[in-house]
């Protein structure tokens, strides 16, 4: 229809005063488009404008008119005097050869049906159709503003025409420069190089992390023919912040001019490239991350990114894009760009000069696909007490049924807000805007998980947050700390807390694929068993309020299929649909089973596959998979007898199979200690807990919001690796596990045993955000391990620790060695009278030096407990120990 | 010339409060003033005038979106070609005489944000409570003195502020012209049955947690919303009635149909000041609650005694059973602390008499006593219809309550002797489970289809039952029965309901009942020693006597104390309370 001069928007102006424009406040006052466009005539900026046609006029006729029309809501077919109209750059770019094919875009993209008198066949750019980009909204032609500036920025020394005739062009109302957005896009794309690629970017194998990530993009769409590339704003924020900035405060205005940069690119690498259209330049994750509570007006036309889950998509809706109009009278027709949702009907036909003769043709209109989507704040965002907030969403195109219902999704799109309809014939209209999403771009976080190893990439903090965390692990007690802070109510049981902490940060994911095996499980599964009222249920369900993606179910209750996955007829489509049960709800999360040992044992068997292998088979109903089940368990058993019997293996005390025992990697007992101390103590706890105002020493309280983020944090972040160090001890710890089996001729620690080490060591690791595990971690893990054991596997017979207990369920005698440093320690306690407290520590080192044994630390606490067993001494704590 | 402005509450407009909002609000604070505002009454809607300032009491029971408004906007005349910036604060439209045309900022600019929140009437508020909120309905008196203090107004707002001239005058027309009768435009819009509700009895059964309950519900457009009014919350609430049936809702979105109801049916309430209230109980306001509840506090051993005397012979004589009911009456959570909640103190009582009615009759002695309370029978067929748990409804994009959506201190009365032997259909099971787990752990989790959000609840149930309820409660006491009491139980129950037409005595135990609730209470030093030494002397004595049940002690406790009208525990009653638990214990 028309040549591609960019010269046919009436509102540009060479104004001097116009230099800087730059906030969007400033330009509001100006008067904005919508503003100027009511009132024409009165506007002061028609002056200049006149000014810089007539003093410019060069080319007249090359103009199309309909732009004007919807512009200043003058009759279609326009003037002639608009048609005479021509900017200086018009006549710069016909100077430069290179400068017609730049400022040819912006035009295609106010109206896309005039493509095809457009065709050259010089470059391939133009070969390659336009496609309206619905999801900005830029059918709108683009207004710039034409500034002479004295000399040529200095940082545009690139080989671009359009800021070297002497004029820049900024955005209408803003003070972007056109040219050097593009410029600096275009230097993005050739040269930005990303390190640490996130996985899901790198959708080809070929992708080299050393290479301009962009421009292997480009090759995937020339590959691909899929015209889309996905730019996150992360790198350009690193690269390039300033265009950053003003992609995310003018998104729908800078959104053109990057696509026109990224398709000369394109087409200048691959002139022949043939593509459906254009390239569209998608970015996402804008630094705007924001809960959907915390959007705000002061959000309205900025690119934002939103998590969130999928609730409704409604049917497709064939949008009009561009009306087609004929006039009635002489038969000629026009076309009218569909802006924000209503069409300037044209009431002056140009050519027979007939008023409201045009009549709408609807089949030579343009549609495109329209989808409404609503989305829900997921419920990790939401604040307590509070119901769900939901957000509309307008999908278009190829963003149609990207989504389903349950997905969750991170967004990324301009947030809209549209007044209400002034209709002239009702008095009364709504002084609401309606808000919603024109979504440029999503992320889905859901279907990831099903093939991905990594979810949550949505996870983001905010600086200051990041610091607060690091300056929290940098504390020397923050394990005893974060311990302590975790279910604060429940009373000491320090070592359990512990190790339910490390539960929380986990192991570190390691692949073998290429080697054969499988992945090995990070996932610590801890079991606790013991007395009724000892406040195990609690510990659980504080886990399953604390972590976001936990599950809690009772044994008692649930099923084998309960737990893993049942097929069912969806009742509407009659189609058979998986049903995803606990275990698979809590992928990457931690499933707490109370009640562990009521389950039945088909249900317990299904665990196995789960606790070791991390994934779920199923096979019913035609429908044979694996789903993937990176749970922690958190187990609560109660003994088979209410009360704990002392004098029972562990094994006859829960009476669970003990391959699924050797499964866990801890396995703690809550006994009642039956203490007077404790039990005072425990009163005094509880007490406290009944006045009015609980004193809360908030100081060093790890609320369980940090808490949280403290973890998540970790989980993300920290990947830590086994120095050589923590190695060498760790494999001496299983030594030294091996060996004390051995020497009684059973073999009582399995390789099992190793990987726990290794899993909780890592933990610990992660636990200090430190990127290695070294020897504490080790030292740390062996001493959890061996906590957790000596309570699990104390033979009741000989009060050993001993592993074989959990592994084979039998214990071996081999007390000789024992019963000497026993017999030495009663002796000792002989000499005491009753009721002293002695020290641990200082109790050590009269044995070393009286008996000429070899005596350990642990070999100390065995021959305690067993003489707790006898009743000859009653332990107290860690560090100390009574007389009875 | 402003004060006298201020003084007359009911007067203000929109424009008005907007201009002078912080006086206003100081204004409010004063409980004369906040008297002054006319209570909303459903029955007597047509009184109220469009834009008029009213008082509404209620529960929020779903919040929706926010939404942004045009904070202003220009109004041109056409024929002066004057223009005027007029507010959108406090109204649902925009104002635009004929000959006017009106405009806002396309892009936005003026949105401001407003919180949208759904109010309906306290739900299970007692006949008694309700009979005296009637009282206090005030009508205006709008036929003289509306027009006249509005001219008054008028005149000192020329003199103070000229540019509002027109503002004020525009709004007094507009105030006579649309007098709205509410109750007269809800049938015409019932005509349409579809599956979202469409008309007021619809609504109820929607919305409210439990059904008959008259009043009206509100949306309220709160502009200064801070995150403490949350779902559940009760709330007091000054604000500018908007129920004009002009404002109808024709949007053709997915999103928009069906979902906002027309302002004749439920009218918005434009808030001007929101209060957060802890009960709802007409005897003791909420302002300068603290001395009045001193006052009703002191009255404790009183209260007590009168309650001792209307529930022992209805109890059948059963003297603990009685004490556990007023420790009942008394209890509410009153710390939370990451899983763990302390003060609620849920009862099964059972070996009811086998007398027809027996627990109907109870309960209508209890209601009257209670602030809000319900009766519900368990039988097979309303637990199989009935939902407890509130659910999300995305087609009208509205929250489904369930009984368990019940405003804080609410009395929740289980009938299980009326259960019969029959299958539990899915929602039966899903709601025998959600009333297992609240009972456990004072939560409702509310679906939302795709997931279920956990909230906070706090309501105090009593079951009745002929065995063991089936349901696990704090306290569960078999009724040891006097047979003199259980012959003279018809007696008995009549005796009550005369006892209780002393006003005196109702008015006092309402008044305590409430008050003692809300009360604090400390434990001394010297008493916690106390505790702690005979915690272990029990555990010695008694190997299975766990942390648990030392909970239990420490909150009859708390409720000995409190009804006895105390705030600190005393060695005695904690002693009292350990043996009011070993004879429970002892029953078991």
């Amino acid at each position: 229809m028309s040549s591609p001069a960019p010269s046919r928007t009436p509102s540009k102006r060479t104004t001097r005063s116009q230099t800087n424009t730059p906030s969007r406040d400033e330009a509001s006052e100006k008067g904005t488009p919508a503003k100027r466009r009511a009132t024409p005539q009165k506007s002061p900026a028609t002056t200049p404008l006149r000014v810089g046609a007539r003093g410019r006029n060069a080319r007249p006729g090359a103009m199309g008119t309909i732009a004007e029309s919807s512009e200043l809501g003058t009759p279609a077919g326009g003037s002639q005097e608009n048609n005479a109209m021509t900017s200086p750059l018009a006549i710069g770019a016909e100077h430069m050869g290179l400068s017609e094919i730049d400022l040819s875009s912006p035009l295609n993209y106010g109206t896309p049906s005039s493509l095809g008198s457009l065709r050259t066949p010089r470059t391939g750019i133009q070969d390659t159709p336009v496609r309206v980009r619905a999801d900005i909204g830029s059918e709108r032609t683009l207004r710039r503003i034409v500034l002479p500036s004295d000399a040529p920025a200095p940082g545009d020394e690139s080989s671009q025409t359009g800021s070297q005739t002497g004029v820049k062009e900024v955005i209408w109302g803003t003070d972007v420069d056109v040219g050097k957005c593009k410029q600096r896009f275009r230097r993005f794309i050739e040269n930005f190089v990303d390190p640490d690629m996130e996985p899901d970017e790198a959708n080809m194998a070929t992708t080299n992390v050393n290479e301009p990530l962009y421009m292997q993009k480009l090759k995937e769409v020339l590959a691909l023919e899929d015209p889309y590339v996905n730019v996150n704003c992360e790198h350009l924020k690193t690269f390039c912040p300033e265009l950053f900035a003003q992609l995310v405060r003018y998104p729908q205005e800078v959104l053109p001019f990057l696509d026109m940069a990224i398709n000369e690119l394109f087409f200048e690498k691959h002139p022949a490239a043939v593509l459906e259209h254009q390239i569209q330049v998608r970015p996402f994750n804008s630094e705007v991350t924001t809960s959907m509570r915390n959007l705000n007006p002061e959000d309205i036309d900025q690119l934002i990114t939103l998590c969130g889950m999928v609730i409704r998509t409604s049917d497709i809706i064939p949008e009009m894009r561009e009306a087609f109009f004929k006039c009635i009278v002489c038969g000629s027709t026009t076309e009218v760009v569909v802006e924000k949702g209503r069409i300037a009907e044209p009431t002056l036909c140009g050519n027979c000069n007939t008023n409201h003769c045009f009549t709408l043709v609807h089949n030579r209109s343009q549609f495109c696909d329209k989808q409404l989507v609503k989305l829900q704040e997921s419920p990790d965002d939401m604040p307590a007490a509070q119901t769900p907030q939901t957000v509309l969403l307008y999908c278009c195109n190829d963003l149609v049924d990207k989504v389903q219902p349950g997905d969750r999704v991170t967004v990324t799109g301009i947030y809209r807000a549209i007044p209400s309809v002034l209709n002239p014939r009702m008095r009364n209209v709504r002084s609401v805007y309606r808000t919603h999403i024109d979504v440029v771009h999503f992320r889905k976080s859901s279907t990831k998980r099903l093939y991905e190893n990594e979810e949550g990439n949505n996870l983001h903090f905010s600086e200051e947050r990041i610091g607060q965390l690091k300056e929290l692990s940098e504390k020397d007690d923050i394990y005893e700390r974060m311990a302590h802070a975790l279910a604060p109510n429940i009373y000491e049981n320090e070592d359990i807390k512990k190790g339910i902490l490390l539960q929380l940060f986990g192991g570190t994911k390691k692949i073998f694929n290429s080697q054969g095996r499988s992945n090995f499980r990070a996932e610590i599964h801890i079991l606790l068993c013991g007395d009724p009222g000892t406040s195990k249920s609690q510990l659980l369900q504080y886990v399953y309020h604390l972590v976001p993606r936990a599950q809690f179910t009772s044994g008692k209750g649930s099923s084998a299929v309960g737990l893993s996955a049942y097929v069912t007829r969806d009742p509407e489509t009659r189609q058979l649909v998986l049903q995803t049960g606990a275990l698979v709800l809590a992928d990457n999360g931690i499933c707490c089973i109370d009640e562990f040992d009521k389950m039945n044992d088909s249900t317990r068997s299904m665990l196995h596959e789960v606790m070791e292998q991390q994934t779920l088979s199923i096979t019913k109903a035609g429908i044979i998979c694996q789903l993937n089940a990176r749970t922690s368990v958190l187990a609560a058993a109660n003994p088979v007898e209410s009360q704990w019997s002392k004098n029972k293996t562990i094994i006859d005390n829960i009476n669970l199979p003990h391959t699924l025992l050797s499964r866990f990697d801890l396995i703690f007992l809550l006994l009642d200690p039956q203490d007077e101390l404790y039990d005072r103590r425990l009163a005094k706890h509880l007490v406290g807990m009944y006045q009015s105002t609980p004193e809360d020493d908030e100081q060093d309280y790890i609320n369980m919001l940090l808490m949280r983020d403290y973890i998540a944090y970790a989980r993300e972040f920290i990947k830590p690796k086994i120095t050589e160090e923590a190695s060498n001890r760790l494999v001496e710890m299983y030594v030294t596990m091996r060996q004390t089996g051995m020497s009684r001729g059973q073999i009582s620690a399995y390789p099992r045993q190793l990987e726990s080490l290794v899993r909780l060591a890592e933990a610990h690791a992660k636990m200090r955000f430190s990127q290695t595990v070294e020897l504490i971690d080790a030292e740390e893990a062996w001493r959890l391990h061996r906590e957790a054991l000596k309570q699990s596997a104390t033979d009741p017979l000989s009060g050993r620790i001993d592993v074989s207990i959990l592994t084979t369920g039998i214990s071996s005698a081999g007390r000789k060695h024992r019963e000497k440093l026993m017999k030495e320690l009663k002796k000792m306690i002989e000499n005491q009278s009753k009721g002293t407290t002695l020290n641990f520590k200082k109790c050590l080192n009269d044995m070393r030096e009286k008996a000429d044994l070899m005596v350990t630390n642990e070999m100390l606490e065995d021959a305690l407990s067993s003489l707790q067993n006898e009743g000859v001494v009653n332990l107290i704590s860690r560090s100390s120990f009574r007389i009875c | 010339m402003k004060n006298a402005a201020l003084e007359c509450v009911q007067s203000w407009n929109a424009d008005f409060v907007e201009n002078n909002l912080k006086d206003c609000l100081e204004k409010l604070s004063d409980y004369e003033t906040w008297q002054k505002v006319s209570l909303y009454s459903a029955t007597h809607s047509h009184h109220y005038k469009e834009g008029q300032l009213v008082r509404i009491q209620g529960m929020i029971q779903d919040m929706h979106n926010p939404e942004y408004y045009v904070s202003k906007y220009t109004v041109c005349n056409k024929a002066t070609g004057t223009k005027t910036v007029r507010s959108g604060k406090y109204k649902d439209v925009m104002r635009v005489e004929p000959g006017e045309s009106a405009r806002c900022a396309k892009d936005g600019k003026d949105a401001r944000e407003r919180q949208n929140l759904f109010c309906i009437p306290i739900p299970a508020l007692n006949k008694w409570a309700l009979d005296i909120h009637k009282q206090n309905v005030a009508l205006p008196e709008i036929h003289a003195e509306f027009g006249q203090s509005q001219g008054v107004k008028r005149k000192e707002m020329d003199e103070d502020h000229n540019d509002e001239e027109m503002v004020c005058e525009d709004s007094f027309k507009e105030v006579k012209k649309t007098e709205v009768r509410i109750e007269n435009v809800a049938p015409t819009s019932s005509a349409s049955e579809n599956q979202s509700p469409q008309n007021l009895d619809d609504i109820k059964n929607f919305s409210f947690p439990v059904k008959n309950v008259e009043g009206q519900p509100f949306y309220l457009k709160v502009y200064e919303y801070d995150q403490s009014t949350v779902m559940n919350s009760m709330v007091e609430v000054v604000g500018f009635l908007s129920a004009d049936p002009a404002i109808s809702y024709v949007e053709d979105d997915m999103e928009e149909s069906g979902k906002k109801l027309p302002a004749s049916l439920i009218p918005r309430l434009h808030v001007v000041c929101l209060k957060n209230v802890e009960h709802c109980n007409p005897l003791l306001p909420s302002f300068n609650f603290s001395s009045d509840a001193a006052l009703a506090f002191a009255n404790a051993q009183a209260a007590v005694c009168d309650l001792k005397i209307i529930f022992t012979p209805l109890l059948l004589g059963d003297k603990l059973a009685v004490d556990f009911l007023i420790c009942n009456l008394l209890s509410k959570v009153f710390v939370r602390k990451d899983v763990t909640q302390l003060g609620h103190l849920s009862l099964n009582l059972h070996e009811v008499p086998k007398m027809t009615g027996y627990v109907e009759k109870f309960y209508s002695i209890l209601e009257q006593l209670v602030t809000k309370s319900h009766y519900f029978p368990l039988t097979i067929e309303v637990l199989n219809s009935t939902p407890f748990v509130p659910k999300k409804d995305y087609t009208c994009d509205k929250l489904r309550s369930g009984l368990l959506q019940l405003s804080q201190g609410t009395f929740l009365v289980f009938d299980e002797t009326k259960m019969t032997v029959g299958q539990l259909l899915d929602l039966g099971t899903k709601n025998v489970m959600a009333l297992k787990s609240f009972l456990e752990r004072q939560e409702v989790e509310y679906d939302f289809q795709f997931y279920a959000t956990p909230f906070q609840t706090d309501l105090s149930i009593i079951i009745f039952s002929e065995r063991k309820s089936l349901f696990e409660c704090d306290a569960r006491v078999p009724l040891e029965s006097d047979p003199e009491a259980v012959k003279a139980l018809e007696a008995s129950f009549e005796a009550a309901v005369l006892y209780l037409r002393n006003d005196e005595v109702t008015t006092r135990i309402r008044r305590f009942l409430t008050a003692a609730q809300l009360a604090n209470y400390e434990i001394p030093e010297i008493v916690q020693t106390r505790v702690q030494e005979d915690f272990v002397e029990m555990r010695q004595r008694d190997k299975n006597f766990t942390g648990d049940d030392l909970h239990i002690v420490l909150n009859l406790a708390r409720l000995l104390t409190l009804s006895t009208g105390a705030q600190a525990l005393t060695a005695e009653i904690w002693k009292q309370a350990c043996a009011m638990e070993g004879a429970r214990r002892a029953r078991l």
